[in-house]
């Protein structure tokens, strides 16, 4: 008996196994048993007889080849399933290329911006630029923060505007002494964690408070500080708090 | 005199040629009325009489914070804001002004703010600021005594 081969093809795997089919029909009906440690070709029930030596080829034949027909059968059910992949309903393909494409959309709308959409798309001095993200923004605020914090580190601490300006604030914020001002002068001082001022800036934290309370404190101490502090920038840290470096009126 | 007649047309010629330059037409002064303007806290609305040209602080003890808005052209420098206020019951109180500019995201900002002593007579005051970039706006924001009346403001534009 010639082993069997793959050949190719579902239809000739197909005809092999109908021929292993006829040619060995015993296999159909018969079935190989285990008589006291010595397993025996069984036919309609009874022992067939024949000589032992005849008997252990036939045996060994017949297993191999039935070995041979179980991995054929399992190979042509896998054929079957990739034949029924690939022709059997094309409906399913073409939704799967629906899905891609909706994805490739998707993926090129995040990288493209919508030239006709002016909130996507500005003008600066004649040359195109698009409007920041909230990364980019942050990272610009903390570099100017960065930046002010530096500048305010490199001043002179011990000047005697520093020493006067800081005491004249610290006024401002715990008493409303500056009888211009009506209705104003509230406890500041007590938003406020600390106050330094060097050189020609005083810098002022106020810790992480309520929103709206926080914007009436930051409105409400500059306010009172603003014909000696008359410019600065306002930078809000990670935690919340509100940092003010607030300039000398000669800036 | 046909020199004379020459010289004369020369100076017509170039100054028609300044008047019409580009760079004197993108200057761009605007003014608003005080009555652009409106209470900073919705709560204190109430205080304030805006009329068709000022808003006013009606409140007789305390002061109290308007915003007003600022537009500003893109690729356009500003120099500064202009505020006319005054103080038709007297004077000893004092208006100061802030310009704010933000970013649409804004938690940080930078400000310039001046502050004077209204009088019954209208005063002007100034507030040198400029926009740092197209990703900033301006906004400009009063703290008016009681009784102390936006009149006007103005948006300058950057003239060097």
């Amino acid at each position: 008996m010639t082993p069997i081969k793959y050949i190719a093809g579902a239809g000739a795997i197909t005809a092999i196994v109908s021929i292993l089919t006829v040619a060995i029909p015993l296999t159909d009906r018969n079935e190989i048993s285990n008589n006291g440690g010595s397993p025996s070709l069984v036919k309609d029930g009874n022992l067939t007889s024949g000589s032992p030596g005849k008997e252990s080829v036939v045996r060994e034949e017949l297993a191999s080849l039935t070995a041979h027909v179980e991995a054929l059968q399992q190979q042509f059910a896998s054929l079957r399933q990739a034949e029924s992949r690939a022709g059997g309903d094309p409906g399913d393909l073409y939704e799967e290329i629906r899905s891609l494409k909706e994805e490739l959309s998707a993926l090129a709308g995040r990288t493209d911006v919508d030239r006709s959409n002016p909130l996507d798309y500005r003008d600066t001095a004649g040359s195109a630029q698009y409007a920041p993200d909230d990364a980019e923004l942050a990272y610009e605020a903390q570099q100017e923060h960065d930046l002010a914090e530096s500048e305010f580190q490199l001043q002179e601490s011990d000047s005697q505007w520093a020493i006067a300006t800081a005491d004249q604030v610290y006024d401002r914020l715990t008493t409303d002494q500056d009888p211009m001002f009506s209705g104003e002068g509230a406890d500041l001082a007590s938003f406020a964690d600390t106050l330094e001022c060097r050189g020609s800036t005083c810098r002022v934290e106020i810790p992480s408070t309520d929103g709206e309370q926080m914007d009436a404190v930051q409105l409400q101490l500059l306010a009172s500080t603003a014909d000696l502090l008359s410019s600065g920038t306002v930078h809000q840290t990670d935690s919340g708090s509100i940092i003010l470096y607030m300039h000398a009126n000669s800036q | 005199m046909k020199l004379h007649t020459l010289t004369t047309l020369g100076a017509i010629a170039i100054a028609g040629m300044l008047i019409s330059s580009p760079a004197l037409a993108a200057y761009d002064w605007k003014t608003y009325p005080g009555s652009n303007c409106e209470s900073y806290y919705g709560s204190q609305a109430g205080d304030f009489i805006v009329g068709n040209r000022s808003i006013r602080n009606n409140h007789s003890t305390s002061s109290r914070w308007v915003i007003c808005p600022i537009v500003i052209d893109n690729g356009k420098a500003y120099g500064g804001v202009t505020v006319n206020h005054r103080l038709p019951t007297g004077t000893n109180k004092r208006t100061v002004c802030y310009v704010f500019n933000r970013t649409a995201g804004g938690n940080s900002y930078t400000y310039g703010s001046v502050s004077q002593v209204s009088t019954t007579t209208s005063q002007r005051m100034s507030i040198n600021t400029n926009k740092r970039s197209n990703t900033h706006y301006q906004i400009l924001q009063c703290l008016l005594p009681p009784k102390g009346e936006l009149n006007s403001y103005e948006v300058l534009p950057y003239l060097f």
